[in-house]
């Protein structure tokens, strides 16, 4: 006799499944697979867009093999070191800035001013008109000509051939950037380019003391005589100094888009995770019918290995069916995601590449393999006697394995999704407390329900009350998902809303920067003539913190981390012989305004972190100078404020002779339009920043990285929604049979559907209650502990949770077992013969 | 020439309180195509006897020796092997699959025993019950009745040597229940298998070519 062939048993399985694909067991587990390669797909989809459009910007990110940077001038030490290496060198100056055109309007652009060695790799890409054909740059701009981004020309009306006002020089715009390499190496948009030579920098006045200039020191040459460069720029040790080659070339703010991505994959993992519950509920029931199956088939015959091959077959074709569907899904929903996300971005993000798709098809079946391994190794177990007596029972997996079996995979897949498998684990205990909590108050809500005796609610009570466990499960899953897309929504508003509120109407929209010494008499005439409310100009002086009594900072058993950060670089202090009167006094004493003692005043927080007490004497090093003084008091600042402070303000005799410019924060009425262009055509060399459009960006991109996050949580609702399908199905063949025993008793279909849809309302109305309430206890943690903003309960979006729990229940509840009561009682206990 | 034989057979089951002896000091042959029926009250243990001699289960002590097969000494594969093609069943609760049409659960027995045609073959059987236009019906589409021919034919249609028969029309009324027998002594009398009958009924019973009463446990 010969065995069954591979053909043989595709054929049989899949015939099979054709038609059991429409039970609902089978619906559930193949949407819980959907929905898991669906969620991991369209996160996956999107992150290897980011990562793609970040690797082909690496290679020509720097323009150069390797850049030095720093806020000062380089110096000729560096340059020296450059020379001797052998390595080709260029020069770039960037900074903000503001240009006029002829009748007067500004804009704020990034300036950048290069050498004529620009660019050491990669080539600029020019164009004559806007959205022309493109070609590359043959050298840098000429003598008072610049080169403009586009979007300059958009907001300014320019063409070429038009000219510019930039700091105290009249430019010609000679062509559009269409590419540079360069672009600060970011994906992140930015304020649009002007490119200008080195050579007019000094014309311009743009460069004052002050100026929030970043000097880049371009070096290319062979990989030896860069790597030898390296470390002697290291051993200069020069903390100023920011060594960085074409790996080390990402920018700093790249970590905020990881830190998305993570976000996320952890939206994504919730859905799996969930998703995962409803998997094994409803292999569970696919495993028990199985058995039956299994028995008929070994009854005539089957072999055991025949059986499990059966099984497998089904469930690899459902995996794969469900992960393309998946996938596809997946990869529209990707599109949603980078729409959100797209105002981050200047340039267009590549197409995906395939290889999500692999994690996808892996993450079913990994799923599928983890929840329902133990119950395929037991499918042969039944004893075949079961054709011929139906009562005896069936053989099921151990609950204990499935859970462990199942925990390995989701941990795996964790793993993966975050690329952090302490986080995946922290996320399955996460998810385990949690639910494992909302079961534990549902069971003690159904127990109290016992208390409870209205006749109307009776029955539909009753019916809670025999099925304990099914009914937490059913809660706690449900709940899961809507709390955590509760919670997402009421932090994203709250957080929002409180920060934007706590921007008072008249506060600061306008930074000065740049302003020198001899002009600040003028300015302050200048600003006074345009009515705009006492504006103070703070001096600002670049200093290093250099030891904290006689401490020298990393040596001596002082080791705080934050100070010896600070060491690393200059930080801007300033000097007040007045106490200001937002800046609250917390400790110590202000000077008296003529005191001639050199002393300091430092804010709060920052000398907490730093490790800066009353009494210390701080040793700072300011052009070269050492500057000494003790700390006499601490402030308390309001950083929220918008206004200009400073971490740490010495007495004038201190500083008052250091080299400085001066800072102001204004608040400029909205109507007047032309202030930009005063300021730029009165006083060149000043900058003029406005920070109302930038907090409304920050607002923007914020609330659009949780608006996507959340988005992603939508998944883990509906993951959420097929749990509770999956727990009320597991409940349906007892419901068949105890309806049908009810109604041969006599009650009336009306009856038993009224009973039963009170039933789900009061699941529902448990669900709802819980994840609302939960969810809002865990805002008011995030918002208030956490964030350190005032919680406002949101009472809306309470109601909102707890009719979306007593909808979501009853819905799936009433239609998930509608077909219990269209049965007729004959069929229904002729079934369970 | 015998080709089931039953020696000493037991069936003790452990339950909650003690040792449950179900079956003990069973002795049967049966010769080809001959007809057997077991009578006797419920809880008697006749399903428990016809699951021994068909291999679905195996006995606490005893030999059972179906088709010249030691089927006490087989593990439950090997037993397997032995019902493929050769052994047929129908049942009380009918026992086709759900998620196969008729045509399908028909060709399962063939399929399972790699013969090849399995198609052709099925058709005519389900032809021969009388069911050739419900080919594509799902089991929930057919009545109680057509429900057990098509395990009729699903159990011919390997032309077994042995069919066993557990109450094939318990769950039936008694028209239907007639038809059924009949169809199935036809069917029978044309492939000449032996039949294990396992009834309540006395008037089935009578026309077997022999009956086994069965009462606590043992024949008598
Ligand atoms: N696995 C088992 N565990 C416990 N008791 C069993 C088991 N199998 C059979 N029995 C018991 O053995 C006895 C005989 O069962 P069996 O099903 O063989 O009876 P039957 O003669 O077929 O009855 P009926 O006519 O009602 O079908 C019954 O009392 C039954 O409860
Ligand atoms: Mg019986």
């Amino acid at each position: 006799m010969s065995e069954v062939t591979l053909t043989t048993s595709v054929g049989l399985a899949l015939r099979q499944l054709k038609r059991e694909i429409r039970l609902p067991e089978y619906l559930v587990l193949f949407f819980a697979l959907v929905l898991s390669v669906a969620a991991v797909t369209s996160v996956g989809f999107f992150a290897n867009r980011v990562e793609r459009a970040m690797a082909a910007q690496a290679a020509t990110l720097l323009a150069a093999d390797a850049v030095v940077s720093s806020p000062q001038q380089i110096t000729s030490d560096l340059r020296d070191l450059a020379s001797t290496a052998n390595l080709a060198t260029a020069d770039v100056t960037e900074f903000p800035s503001v240009v006029l055109n002829d009748e007067g309007e500004t804009a704020l652009v990034s300036v950048k001013a290069v050498g004529p060695e620009y660019p050491l790799r990669g080539e600029i890409r020019l164009t004559d008109e806007l959205y022309a054909q493109d070609f590359a740059a043959t050298s840098i701009p000429a003598g008072n000509e610049v080169w403009i981004d586009p979007r300059v020309a958009g907001n300014l009306s320019i063409e070429v051939g038009d000219t510019l006002a930039l700091g105290e020089l009249q430019v010609k715009v000679t062509a559009f950037i269409a590419f540079e390499p360069d672009r600060s190496g970011d994906v992140f948009q930015m304020a649009p380019r002007v490119m200008m030579p080195a050579a007019d920098l000094a014309a311009s006045g743009l460069l004052g003391e002050g100026s929030r200039a970043r000097y880049r020191f371009l070096v290319a040459g062979t990989e030896t005589d860069i790597d030898r460069f390296e470390q002697q720029v290291e051993s200069l040790d020069d903390a100023n100094l920011r060594y960085q080659n074409v790996e080390q070339g990402r920018p700093a703010v790249q970590s905020a888009l990881v830190n998305v991505r993570k976000f996320l994959g952890l939206a994504a993992a919730v859905a799996v995770l969930l998703s995962g519950a409803a998997v094994a509920l409803a292999a569970r029931q696919i495993a028990e019918r199985d058995m039956d199956t299994s028995a008929v088939m070994r009854a005539f015959g089957a072999q055991s290995g025949t059986v499990i091959q059966m099984v497998l077959i089904r469930l690899a074709a459902i995996a794969l069916i469900a992960a393309l569907i998946g996938s596809m899904i997946g990869y529209l929903a990707q599109f949603v995601l980078s729409g959100l996300l797209a105002k981050w971005f200047v340039t267009e993000l590549p197409a995906p590449s395939l290889l999500p798709l692999v994690g996808g098809i892996a993450s079913a079946v990994l799923a599928l393999a983890g929840f329902c391994f133990p119950a395929i190794t037991r499918a042969v177990d039944t004893p075949v006697v079961r054709v011929l007596r139906r009562d005896l029972p069936v053989v099921r997996p151990s609950v204990k394995l499935v859970l462990f079996s199942g925990l390995v995979a989701m941990l795996l897949l964790l793993t993966w999704l975050t690329r952090d498998i302490t986080l995946g684990a922290y996320l399955i205990a996460g998810t385990l407390v949690v639910t494992g909590l909302l079961w534990g108050i549902s069971r003690l809500l159904i127990a109290l329900a016992n208390r409870v005796q209205s006749p109307m609610w009776r029955r539909a009570l009753e019916a809670i009350r025999r099925r304990p466990n099914s009914v937490s499960l059913q809660v706690a899953a449900y709940s899961v998902g809507l709390l955590a897309l509760l919670l997402l929504a009421i932090v994203r508003s709250d957080v929002l809303n409180a920060w934007q509120t706590q921007i008072p109407e008249d506060a600061p929209n306008f930074f000065m920067v740049n302003v020198q010494p001899q002009e600040v008499e003028a300015v302050s005439q200048f600003l006074e003539g345009r009515g705009i409310s006492e504006p103070t100009l703070y001096p600002m002086i670049r200093g290093r913190l250099q030891s904290i009594n006689d401490r020298t900072i990393g040596e001596g058993g002082f080791t705080n981390e934050q100070a010896r950060r600070m060491t690393e670089r200059d930080f801007n202090l300033s000097y007040l012989a007045q106490p200001r009167e937002d800046n609250e006094v917390v400790a110590g004493e202000w000077w008296p305004a003529d005191t001639d003692q050199p002393l300091f005043s430092v804010e709060e927080e920052f000398a907490e972190e730093t490790g800066i007490a009353l009494g210390d004497t701080l040793h700072f090093k300011v052009a070269d100078k050492d500057v000494s003084g003790v700390v006499s008091n601490l402030r308390k600042v309001e950083w929220e404020s918008f206004a200009v402070n400073f971490f740490v303000v010495g007495t004038p005799v201190a500083l008052a002779d250091k080299p400085s410019s001066f800072v102001a924060s204004l608040h400029v009425p909205d109507n007047q339009n032309d202030f930009v262009r005063e300021v730029v055509k009165q006083f060149p060399g000043v900058t003029v920043l406005e920070i109302g459009s930038m907090i409304e960006r920050v607002t923007g991109i914020l609330e659009r990285a949780a608006l996507a996050v959340q988005y992603v949580f939508v998944f883990t609702l509906v993951a959420g929604v097929l749990v509770l399908i999956a727990a009320v199905l597991a409940s349906r063949r007892e419901r068949f049979h105890e309806t049908a025993i009810l109604r041969t008793l006599g009650a009336s279909r009306a009856y038993l559907a009224r009973s039963m849809s009170r039933e789900f309302l009061m699941i529902g109305l448990l669900a709802g209650l819980m994840a609302s309430s939960i969810a809002a206890l865990l805002a008011w943690g995030v918002v208030e502990q956490v964030m350190s903003l005032e919680y406002r309960f949101n009472v809306a979006l309470w109601i909102t949770g707890v009719l979306a729990g007593v909808a979501g229940i009853w819905i799936a509840g009433v239609l998930v077992s509608r077909p219990v009561l269209r049965q007729s009682p004959v069929s229904v206990i002729r079934s369970q013969m | 020439m015998t080709i089931l034989q039953a020696t000493d057979l037991r069936k003790e089951v452990s339950s909650a309180d003690g040792t449950l002896t179900i079956l003990k000091d069973i002795n049967l042959s049966l010769n080809a195509g001959e007809a057997v029926a077991v009578i006797g009250p419920s809880g008697s243990g006749k399903s428990t006897l016809l699951a021994l001699l068909a291999g679905l289960d195996s006995p606490t002590s005893g030999e059972i020796h179906l088709l010249d097969q030691p089927l006490h000494q087989l593990d439950e594969d090997g037993r397997a092997a032995i019902r493929a093609a050769q052994v047929g069943f129908v049942f009380q609760s009918f026992q086709l699959l759900p998620g196969l049409t008729a045509l399908e659960n028909v060709m399962l027995p063939l399929e399972l025993s790699a013969i090849s045609d399995a198609k052709a073959l099925a058709t005519q059987q389900l032809d021969q019950v009388g069911l050739a236009a419900r080919q594509k019906h799902l089991p929930s589409q057919l009545s109680g009745g057509e429900q057990q021919r098509v395990a009729l034919a699903r159990a011919f249609v390997t032309n077994p040597r042995v069919l066993f028969a557990d109450e094939p029309t318990g769950n039936l009324d008694r028209a239907t229940g007639d038809a059924v027998v009949e169809l199935m002594f036809t069917m029978r009398a044309e492939n000449g298998c032996a039949l294990v009958l396992v009834t309540h009924d006395q008037r089935l019973a009578e026309q077997c070519d022999r009956v086994l009463n069965m009462h606590e446990g043992q024949l008598q």
